[in-house]
């Protein structure tokens, strides 16, 4: 009986100070948020903005005249398209690499599962451009790697490793591999092992419960790991630049490129505008594709 | 009781603007460049005329643009590249230069400019590893010749000076260069392409490329050349056909100390501080009567660029023209790289 | 469709660990046949031998007279049920359902049908477009059941598949499954640490400890007549009475018992096992099929259907009896302190081997 009447009573009893309760969580909430926020703001928003703004001034007149250089001259389509088709390379290396070795370690029990994964990681501890260097020293004319195989005469001129695309795709590849491994590999080690051994129980042999039960399963990683590996390459500048042998135009080395010849930041940022572009039209490719929201809310 | 203190006001200024009247401030590139144009011209300088000589640091003609632009220049005398201060000169952002203060004499045409004026050379050369290359080549023509001297090229990854190389190659005489000929420049280059394993970036590269026999042949700078062959690298280079591009002076449009400046640029380019900074960095100076000052050792004499004898094998580059035309052939450079 | 399957001698070892130390079983075609078990006591091990998963260091297991063990587990054709389902979150309840089939190669027509037949089995066929994560525990478990049954194996496996459900639904789908292997009769072998579970549906349950079958025989007969001590602790609510043997008789607080048919005392250690419901409070009468035991009562536990009460006897020892709680039965309750005389029937009377597993 008298829980009764505290039931009834409780719509009034308390409400107004519950409520408040209730709205000074919610606006902790929001203040603990806003150091985010602003860090977005200053950080992304303006500097984007400012880059957009800028990429309308040329010589101090608002103009085209950025925009038109890139259809006036074929270089940029070029370079453009070496981006694209450089990073999709990189990309496409990083997964024939990656995957096994993100599979090999979802298979692992934990403790070798951690061992393995510090060898993924521990080339992060090392700058880019040490690393990069490192594989000029290896590729180059009498680098170890021609130097040994020259050595035991399996070739007699130099390989052209380096100086070159070839050197460019090693170097990046290596440089992205942890990149794409890291998130693959947190999603394969939540793939539950039972799922494949349910597939092979039902009649699937281990190939075919791989591509009908792993490799869907495994694919919010693997795009998630692909798009970071892609749109990192696409702004890739250090790599390129010292293994490429200047015959490998990235358009980040463009940008730096046109603001030092045309002493003008705008030269440079239509170039980051347009590159943007590319990268908003192909998360919403991916996106149409695949469905971003499905895969990452999955 | 009023007038004392206006009395002090105007001392007070007074004051000040004669000791502004007194300063010149330069900015350069830093470094051990600055570091020697300090020791040869801008402490000599201040003492000679009585004068204070500041020292700032650029990275470039978009400083300068920034400054006039927005109406508030500190420098009164700049360092930059020949065709930066050509390109700086066509939008307006130097004063002309007042001919009757600077004297430009000994100094080459291509060099002396109503808004500018050269104050330092360094050689674009043919150089080659000696380890690899037993004959080096002796002109650009040699240098596109694959049969006769085979090996790995590398030229700069820039249209400036490698357009001059590539005509010189194909046989068009020094004297005339210019206007260079586009079209034939970038077909000569086109053919010795396959041949190049590296387009260059920047002068530190040039010479590891040279010295580690990345590359059999290179077109480099001298000075860079000349310190790592005293360094005992593997490399030897000639002054045949070398192509001579400068650093120059200019003030900027609006300077403090404008006339100052003039006698300040005087004083940079005479024979006497032209030849004392080659005691101090292996550039050429842009002043010829600076050999005859003998303020430089007979025996060093020889290996600067600009000696006569050097001098006489070699082009000087003409910053005008890149300055009209150099954005466009960066462009079209890339554009025949990427292919 | 139904066939038989003759374990021979498997053994299995982890390191220093032994999973199964040369276990042998048959089973018959169509028998339900449960491993019961605690953790560590192999019987997923023994599971996990017969779908492929595991492979045994030795020994033999035949499906209708074929060596499987050499077969890789996609050959085998037997269906499983996950103790976590397993269900594929990537795909709705008919492809689930439909998987097997479409390794069969069945057509896409055919296929949805049968999908659907299986899953109207487990009254799911509304479901069939549901995604996985839109189920509930009951229902994925149902079409874990679905799925394992759609292609009709010969044998059924089933590892805990109601480990995960609450006490209710689990008792619900126990029936169910039984029920289920009643109308399609294929060999089933389940594995459960849930003795409740075990007696519910099997028609025999084979007690496994430490990487052995201790026990296997029909529900009645685990419970009622356990060969063994750790068979009859784990299987059900357990007293154990220490028993003296003199001259042949079992004697128990120096009164000689008197002994079921078939339960003869012989020699060594023995104990008596007494369940706690099957023990009586006598009243004054004489009530001579009983066996008397004498003690104070101690506590009383309510527990809804039923009442415990816990009993010290004279040596000591200390045993429980229960009670339902009808209102009668409640006012009948005896006080704790009060002596009581306790009688345990003659054909209820359980001697077990101490020297075992003591």
């Amino acid at each position: 009986m008298h829980d009764m009447t505290a039931c009834q009573r409780g719509h009034t009893l308390n409400r107004q100070e519950l409520a408040a309760d209730e709205r000074r969580e919610k606006r902790q909430i929001l203040g603990l948020s806003l150091p985010a926020a602003a860090i977005i703001l200053v950080l992304l928003v303006i500097p984007v903005g400012w880059l957009f703004a800028l990429s309308f001034v040329s010589n101090g007149e608002i103009g085209l005249a950025n925009y038109t250089r890139m259809v006036e001259y074929s270089a940029y389509l070029s370079i453009f398209s070496t981006t694209i088709l450089v990073s999709l390379f990189v990309t496409v290396l990083c997964i024939v690499l990656g995957y096994p070795v993100a599979y090999l370690l979802g298979q692992l029990p934990p403790r070798l599962a951690t061992i393995g994964l510090a060898f993924v990681i521990v080339p992060f501890w090392t700058s880019i451009l040490v690393r990069t260097y490192a594989w000029l020293v290896i590729l180059q004319r009498q680098g170890i790697v021609n130097d040994a195989l020259i050595g035991i005469g399996l070739i007699d001129e130099p390989l052209r490793l380096a100086h070159n695309l070839t050197g460019t795709i090693i170097g990046m590849t290596h440089v992205m591999l942890p990149f794409l491994v890291l998130p693959l590999y947190a999603t394969v080690r939540n793939i539950d092992g039972d799922l494949m051994r349910a597939a092979n129980n039902m009649g699937a042999s281990p190939a075919r419960a791989f591509r009908d039960v792993f490799l869907p399963l495994s694919m919010p990683g693997l795009i998630a790991g692909s798009l970071l590996v892609f749109i990192l390459c696409l702004g890739f500048y250090v790599t390129p630049q010292i293994l490429g042998g200047g015959r490998v135009i990235m358009v980040s080395m463009k940008i730096q490129q046109n603001v030092q010849t045309y002493f003008d930041w705008g030269a440079g940022s239509a170039l980051g505008v347009v590159l943007l572009l590319i990268v908003f039209a192909i998360f919403y490719l991916v996106h149409r594709l695949a469905g971003l929201d499905r895969i990452f809310a999955r | 009781m009023h007038l004392p203190i206006k009395l002090t006001a105007c001392a007070v200024l007074a004051l000040t603007t004669a000791a502004t009247a007194q300063e010149v401030t330069v900015a350069s590139w830093g470094g051990s460049y600055q570091a020697a144009q300090s020791e040869a011209m801008f402490k000599p300088t201040a003492k000679e005329l009585g004068i204070t000589v500041k020292e700032a640091t650029l990275s470039g003609l978009a400083d300068i643009r920034l400054q006039v632009r927005s109406g508030a220049v500190e420098w009164d005398v700049v360092d930059l590249g020949a065709t930066d201060c050509a390109i700086g000169a066509r939008e307006g952002l130097f004063e002309k230069l007042d001919y009757s203060v600077i004297d430009a004499k000994g100094i080459d045409d291509k060099m002396v400019n109503d808004h500018w004026i050269g104050v330092i050379y360094y050689s674009t050369v043919p150089a080659w590893n000696t380890k690899t290359v037993k004959a080096g080549p002796q002109s650009w023509a040699d240098f596109w010749n694959v049969k006769d001297f085979p090996g790995d090229r590398s030229l700069r990854n820039r249209p400036q000076v490698m357009l001059e190389m590539a005509l010189l190659a194909d046989g068009v005489a020094p004297k005339d260069l210019y206007p260079l000929d586009v079209d034939r420049a970038f077909a000569k280059i086109e053919e010795l392409k396959p041949n190049i394993a590296t387009w260059w970036e920047s002068g530190a590269q040039s010479v590891q490329l040279a010295k580690d026999g990345e590359v059999d042949m290179i077109a480099a700078w001298d000075g860079r050349l000349a310190a790592a062959i005293a360094d005992k690298a593997a490399i030897d280079f000639t002054y045949n056909e070398g192509l001579l591009n400068a650093d120059c002076l200019a003030v900027p449009k609006g300077a403090p100390n404008k006339e100052l400046a003039m006698k300040a640029i005087a004083k940079f380019v005479s024979p006497e501080q032209q030849a004392m900074l080659t005691q101090h960095i292996s550039y050429g100076p842009v002043n010829v009567r600076a050999f005859e000052t003998g303020l430089i050792p007979e025996e060093a004499q020889s290996k600067i660029n600009t000696f006569p004898a050097n001098l006489e094998k070699q082009i000087v580059v003409d910053a005008e023209w890149w300055g009209e035309n150099g954005n466009r052939m960066r462009e079209r450079w890339d554009s025949m790289i990427q292919r | 469709m139904a066939c038989s399957i003759t374990i021979r001698d498997v053994r299995k070892t982890y390191g220093q660990f032994v999973a199964l130390d040369s276990v042998g079983l048959d089973i018959a075609p169509g028998e339900f046949l449960t491993l019961l078990g605690p953790s560590g006591s192999g019987k997923t091990t023994l599971l996990m031998i017969l779908a492929g998963f595991i492979r045994p260091e030795a020994g033999s297991i035949t499906v209708d007279g074929d060596e499987i063990l050499r077969k890789p587990p996609h050959l085998r054709n037997i269906g499983m049920v996950f103790q976590n389902y397993a269900l594929f979150p990537h795909m709705s309840v008919g492809e689930n359902v439909g998987y097997p089939l479409k390794l069969r190669k069945v057509g896409a027509a055919e296929r949805y049908e049968r999908a659907r037949e299986a899953l109207k089995l487990v009254q799911l066929d509304h479901l069939m477009d549901r995604r996985i994560n839109q189920l509930s525990g009951g229902q994925r478990q149902r079409v874990a059941l679905a799925r394992a049954i759609v292609f009709e194996p010969q044998i059924l496996l089933m590892d805990e598949p109601l480990s995960a459900l609450d006490k209710k639904l689990r008792e619900q789908m126990q029936i169910e499954l039984k029920h289920l292997h009643d109308r399609l009769g294929m060999t089933t072998v389940y594995v459960t640490h849930d003795q409740r579970e075990a007696l519910t549906m099997s028609d025999r349950v084979a007690v496994m400890n430490h990487g052995h079958i201790l026990q296997v025989a029909p529900p009645r007969q685990i419970y009622e007549r356990p060969c063994d001590r750790f068979v009859a602790d784990f299987v059900g609510e357990s007293n154990f009475l220490p028993v003296e043997m003199r001259g042949g008789a079992a004697v128990f607080g120096g009164i000689p018992l008197q002994l079921a048919e078939g339960q003869a005392a012989g020699a060594g250690g023995k104990a008596l096992l007494v369940r706690p419901e099957k023990l009586d409070i006598l009243s004054a009468a004489p009530a001579p099929e009983h066996n008397p035991i004498d003690g104070t009562v101690e506590e009383l536990v309510y527990q809804g259907e039923t009442m415990l009460i816990y009993v010290t006897l004279p040596g000591g020892e200390t045993i429980a009896l229960r009670r339902g709680t009808r209102q009668q039965a409640l006012s009948e309750m005896p006080q704790v302190g009060e002596p009581i005389r306790l009688g345990l029937h003659r054909d209820d009377t359980v001697l077990i081997d101490e020297a075992a597993h003591a």
